[in-house]
């Protein structure tokens, strides 16, 4: 028996709520791929990967919480755009009410014994 | 067509690394990748490799996102996550409402009630017997045969009851902590009933006391002065 203890990086913690960032960035506006990655990192998640986006595209649209859709481009290839179904804004506000109690619970978890933000 | 050719060779060797995984969930994961990659490609300069790492190591972030929660997701396995979800939630609710009343959580002040309760429920106990046992005059005593002292007695002796048990249900089977659940949900209902009846008692004394009272005083009632006679 072994145990590991792991320090809490950025990449740790995106893994558990790529999902919901996914959600997030096409609540208002469809994307595809390439530009929902920038989405991502332009709103500060410098770490996310190409794979991890385009693997959770994939989780997401065959749980049925993405649709999709072809857009022709003149120049260069097809585009395929993600959008919330009705299924994905659903699981956006549960998984969003769920993410916001538990950032305040540990919040308060780290403010009771005076650890530094 | 260069590009075509790059993406192809990225995407042959992205599945090579996944060879493990069972085929139709490496089929699925891997559908779209070509679309996808040429997407990317097109979007800036420099070989894909370089922009995005080498196959193997985008092969194992992909897998990584298959890991985190299949897409088949069962019945059970979302109702264990909408329970999850509300245990979070209760307890984030737990807080706030604890800092509100001063404590770190509100559960923490209701267990310094807990003996309270202990005694409440031999109180309810007590008035729960006494109402099996004589359902016409109902107070908020347990009045059994409308004898005071024995009224004070039972209670003292069913919260001292009520009080042991409290004391000992860690030591209680299974089936007996269940029963005593249910006893207490019954008990709750029995008090909030027999509490709103006997305010209502007491707020709106009905005519049949008012004609017993007419009744009851009516042997001592003045008579009638006799008409004055000279």
């Amino acid at each position: 028996m072994h145990s590991t203890v792991l320090c809490v990086d950025t990449t740790q913690l995106l893994k558990g709520v790529l999902d919901l960032a996914v959600l997030a960035v096409l609540r208002h506006e469809d994307g595809y791929g390439y530009d929902i990655m920038r989405r991502l990192r332009s709103a500060g998640l410098d770490e996310v990967g190409d794979a991890s986006v385009y693997g959770t595209l994939r989780r997401l649209f065959q749980a049925g919480h993405l649709s999709s859709y072809v857009v022709a481009s003149e120049e260069g290839p097809h585009r395929k755009y993600y959008a919330l179904t009705t299924a994905g804004r659903d699981q956006l506000t549960r998984s969003g009410k769920v993410w916001r109690a538990f950032a305040a619970t540990m919040d308060t978890l780290l403010d009771d014994r005076g650890v530094a933000a | 067509v260069n590009q075509v050719d790059e993406v192809a060779e990225y995407v042959v060797e992205v599945r090579a690394a996944l060879a493990d995984l069972p085929p139709r969930a490496r089929e699925e994961l891997l559908e779209d990748l070509p679309a996808h990659l040429a997407e990317v490609a097109a979007e800036g300069d420099g070989p894909l490799r370089s922009r995005l790492g080498p196959p193997a190591r985008y092969a194992a972030e992909l897998r990584a996102t298959v890991e985190i929660g299949p897409s088949g997701r069962s019945a059970t396995a979302a109702w264990l996550a909408t329970a999850a979800t509300a245990r979070v939630q209760l307890r984030a609710a737990d807080v706030r409402l604890g800092k509100a009343i001063g404590y770190a959580k509100a559960s923490d002040y209701l267990r310094l009630l807990v003996p309270a309760w202990w005694l409440l429920r031999g109180y309810l106990v007590a008035m729960a017997v006494a109402y099996a046992l004589d359902i016409e005059t109902m107070g908020l005593l347990p009045r059994v045969g409308g004898g005071m002292p024995t009224a004070y007695l039972m209670l003292a002796a069913f919260m001292v009851g009520s009080i042991w048990l409290g004391r000992h249900h860690a030591r209680l089977r299974k089936w007996a902590r269940y029963a005593l659940a249910v006893t207490s949900v019954y008990l709750v209902v029995l008090a909030v009933v027999g509490f709103t009846n006997v305010d209502h008692d007491i707020a709106h004394p009905t005519y049949q006391v008012v004609e017993n009272t007419q009744t009851d005083l009516a042997p001592f009632a003045i008579p009638p002065s006799p008409s004055p006679t000279g």
